[in-house]
């Protein structure tokens, strides 16, 4: 799944190839990604060892965040938290939000590491078998998304960096041990949420191109030729497939993406609160500090919509594949078997969406970005309310 | 070919040898309520280029191409419009060019107190509201103008679109589809004074002597605040366009309809009269002509799917800022209605008015907007529904009606901001309810205020 193969030779293909094969180095490096490729028969293999080396690695990597914690003393935070005591409460249900956000993400990712790997090797046996021999150079969407993830992926860290750089003014060693395995922490954690946002972009480009087969089928009875039923069955069966994958994908990672969403949705909150504390009730100008406060914001805001945003596109998308469906309606001469196989396929897409699901909870699309963003305001000022008297 | 270009080559038609309509209109004579299909004594359509293209919104049409918001196209024939002339390009260029650079200088103007002395009221707050309502003013104006200088050559498809469409309707039924678009020259004239009223009242309400650049900065806000909601008005008219053209297609198939195919059957002069008294429009046509017309229904359908969701891309961004700038401004204006009146102090009636007229321009540029939407959206959804009432004695015409009704099972068309979401009366209540939830807490804020700054006074007492 992660090889580029089919993506042409030219310039962003290569970026996309090259950002797909930082992710599964990456996520081998760090332990969660723990499968195996078998070149010859094509397919990932889960290895008990790289399970174990994950579990060990990450939880050495929580232990030395947990016991190298220098974050509280710099004197900005003290400075906050001694004049908002509020603020303090909720950051610390942040930590412990976080840290139990990390282990039960990566445990679970491991617990479901079997559903994973038939999941995935699905994926790259449509790819191997059905979907080589398309032309990709106009999916720009596809290498685009896969882009943006890894640049964000990249954008987080920095910005992690620069964000605990500026604000400690002592960098001592137990400072760099604590940053440098919460730097690592995060990045495998985020690697993990990557893996789920990379295989629905895949999703989305095989949707793409049973889209774009089905225009061509459209065409050409517009144009007079003849197009065979067994035709559209075959996309009917590969559309199947996908949003069979689609679903079980969305199971796996139920609890990881709506951990990751409200982890992130958190954060976004409370830094615009501590932005207002800082900026009215401590009176601060702007300076080099709010800078590197500023942009932890914004490319955290970015990159929760970018995960949004990946959804949607796949969504989206699955919805054209019923509107194409509506073009062979004003087709005079539709063979009678042919009609029965788009009637199928209409069904089946009306009966079946492609939608990104959580616990039950809610789907991932605009609509619920949107809403989540108005709920995020809202606790904005609920919690300005509950300490005015503060500010 | 991609599947976000719905690019589909038709072959030609059978009825393209047919240069007379072929078929009557659903409406048989010129109705007094609805002129939208009226049918013109000559059926041939005119090879002259005197008749202008979307004669029935020239108006709203002319101040968007004054303004650089839509392209000025050339009129290549009647039923299809070409790309500006470099000339024109180079004036819309021009002033979309001016309206930045206006706005670079006001944003600069309100981050600096050469602005200040517009910003006079008795409390912080207020200050701080009117200032953000102007920034959020300056930055919906400048995305439009943005999104609109993208989208140019969207809009010239959606157009040639919507006439190539007439064309062939003119062309089957010899309806022609055009409709009393009165109620945007209404608006036209509504926002040109709303907004006159509203800068009059903001000068004599400044104290002392004004700035040339506050004169400058309030012309400018007048302007912009009125280019955008002409352009609201311009949406709404093109989605009545859109309905118009559904609703034509939806009685076409309505003729078809058991309940008509009944009064058909029941026949003779005495149905006839009746249908003159029940429906005045509704013409009942024969089955014979189901298939052939189903087909040309169904790809009206399609191509009215196309325009509508065109129409949705091009203004979604413009729709969710301007709805946004909208929701801050009502808000803030009822809140300063509440200050007012519950106030203990002398009440302003500049301020007053000032609300008052804000309000009024806001609520029914929703209120237009939100109908607008829903009207097509409706409509568009319609079809489905009508063509599940049709009389298909035959397998033949039941197959053609299954054909259509299997692939909109659970697809009904949304017009959506973004997909944020969907806009239609019900956004009316929405937007109406959150304005409450905002106000509730905005008043909680004052109240807070208040006693924040009560009980220093208090200790010190």
């Amino acid at each position: 799944m992660f090889r580029p193969s089919g993506s042409g030779s030219g310039f962003r293909q290569k970026w996309t190839g090259l950002t797909l094969k930082g992710a599964l180095y990456g996520s081998w490096i760090l332990g969660v990604f723990p499968f195996t490729y078998d070149s010859w028969t094509r397919t990932l293999r889960r290895s008990k060892w790289l399970i174990a080396y994950g579990c060990v690695l990450n939880a050495a990597f929580i232990l030395l965040v947990a016991t190298n914690d220098t974050e509280s003393e710099s004197p900005l935070r003290m400075e906050l938290f001694h004049r908002n005591a509020l603020a303090e409460q909720i950051n610390g249900i942040h930590d412990i939000q976080g840290l139990s956000m990390v282990s039960i993400m990566l445990l679970r990712s491991f617990w479901k590491s079997g559903d994973i790997e038939r999941t995935f090797n699905e994926l790259e046996d449509l790819q191997h078998r059905h979907f080589r021999d398309y032309s990709l150079e106009e999916c720009c969407s596809f290498d685009r998304f896969v882009l943006y993830k890894g640049s964000f992926l990249v954008l987080e860290i920095i910005s992690m960096l620069a964000l605990e750089l500026g604000m400690s003014p002592n960098f001592s060693a137990q400072f760099f041990i604590g940053l440098g395995s919460l730097c690592l922490m995060m990045l495998a954690v985020l690697l993990g949420a990557s893996h789920f946002h990379l295989a629905v972009v895949f999703v989305y480009r095989y949707v793409w191109i049973v889209n774009r087969e089905l225009l061509k089928l459209v065409n050409k009875l517009a144009n007079g030729k003849t197009v065979e039923s067994e035709r559209v069955d075959f996309l009917l069966n590969l559309y199947r497939r996908l949003l069979d994958l689609s679903h079980r994908l969305a199971s796996i990672y139920d609890y990881q993406m709506v951990m990751v969403m409200a982890s992130f949705l958190i954060a976004n909150v409370l830094g615009i609160y501590f932005f207002i504390i800082y900026s009215i009730s401590l009176n601060k100008n702007l300076d080099i500090k709010m800078l590197v406060f500023v942009q932890a914001l914004i490319i955290n805001m970015l990159d929760f919509w970018l995960n949004i945003e990946i959804c949607e596109l796949a969504e989206r998308t699955g919805r054209q594949t019923s509107t194409i469906l509506k073009l062979f309606n004003d087709i005079e001469c539709v063979d009678e078997k042919l009609g029965r196989s788009i009637t199928d396929f209409a069904l089946f897409c009306s009966h079946r969406r492609l939608r990104f699901h959580h616990c039950g909870l809610f789907y991932v699309n605009y609509e619920t970005g949107f809403r989540m963003a108005i709920t995020s305001f809202l606790y904005l000022l609920f919690l300005i309310q509950f300490d005015f008297w503060n500010l | 070919m991609s599947p976000n270009t719905w690019v589909i080559e038709m072959p030609t038609q059978k009825t393209r040898s047919h240069p007379y309509p072929r078929r009557i209109s659903p409406y048989r004579t010129p109705s007094l309520h609805r002129d939208a299909f009226s049918r013109d004594a000559p059926p041939m359509p005119s090879r002259n280029h005197d008749h202008p293209v979307f004669e029935d919104i020239r108006t709203i049409l002319s101040v968007l191409k004054a303004s650089g918001l839509m392209p000025i196209y050339e009129q290549v024939s009647d039923y299809e419009v070409g790309p500006p002339t470099k000339t024109n390009e180079f004036y819309s260029f021009f002033v979309r060019g001016v309206v930045h650079a206006l706005t670079i200088f006001n944003v600069y103007s309100l981050f600096t107190p050469i602005s200040a002395q517009l910003f006079f009221s008795y409390r912080e707050t207020d200050n701080v509201n009117q200032w953000i309502e102007l920034l959020l003013c300056i930055l919906t104006y400048t995305l439009t103008v943005f999104v609109c200088a993208r989208n140019t050559t969207s809009m010239l498809r959606i157009m040639n679109e919507i006439l190539q469409l007439d064309e062939e309707v003119r062309r089957q039924f010899g309806a022609n589809l055009n409709q009393n678009f009165g109620f945007s020259v209404k608006f036209l004239v509504g926002i040109a004074a709303c907004q006159t009223y509203i800068i009059v009242l903001k000068i004599y309400a400044v104290q002392g002597e004004i700035t040339p650049t506050s004169y400058i900065l309030l012309a400018f806000y007048g302007i912009q605040n009125g280019l955008t909601a002409t352009y609201i008005v311009f949406a709404s008219a093109l989605l009545r366009i859109v309905y118009i053209r559904f609703h034509f297609i939806n009685q076409l198939l309505n003729g078809y309809t058991y309940g008509q195919q009944q009064k058909r059957k029941g026949g003779g002069a005495r149905a006839r009269r009746q249908r003159g008294d029940v429906h005045p429009n509704i013409n009942p046509a024969l089955m014979e002509h189901f298939p052939e017309d189903s087909l040309f229904i169904y790809r009206m359908h399609n191509k009215l799917l196309r325009i509508y969701k065109g129409i949705n891309d091009c203004c979604n961004l413009i729709l969710v800022s301007f709805l946004g700038y909208s929701f801050y401004t009502v808000t803030t204006n009822c809140y300063n209605l509440f200050v007012q009146i519950t106030g203990k102090g002398m009440v302003s009636p500049n301020i007053l008015q000032w609300c008052f007229a804000w309000l009024c321009l806001h609520v029914s540029l929703l209120a237009l907007l939100s109908r607008s939407c829903g009207l097509t959206t409706t409509e568009a959804n319609a079809t489905s529904q009508i063509l599940a009432r049709v009389y298909a004695k035959s397998k033949e015409y039941q197959n053609i009606i299954d054909k259509f009704l299997t692939k909109s099972i659970k697809q009904e068309v949304q017009f959506t901001a973004y997909g944020f979401f969907a806009i239609d009366n019900s956004t009316l209540f929405k937007i109406f309810s959150a304005v409450t939830t905002y106000l509730v807490i905005l008043i909680q804020f004052k109240q807070l205020e208040d006693s924040k700054v009560e009980d220093p006074v208090q200790e010190q007492n």
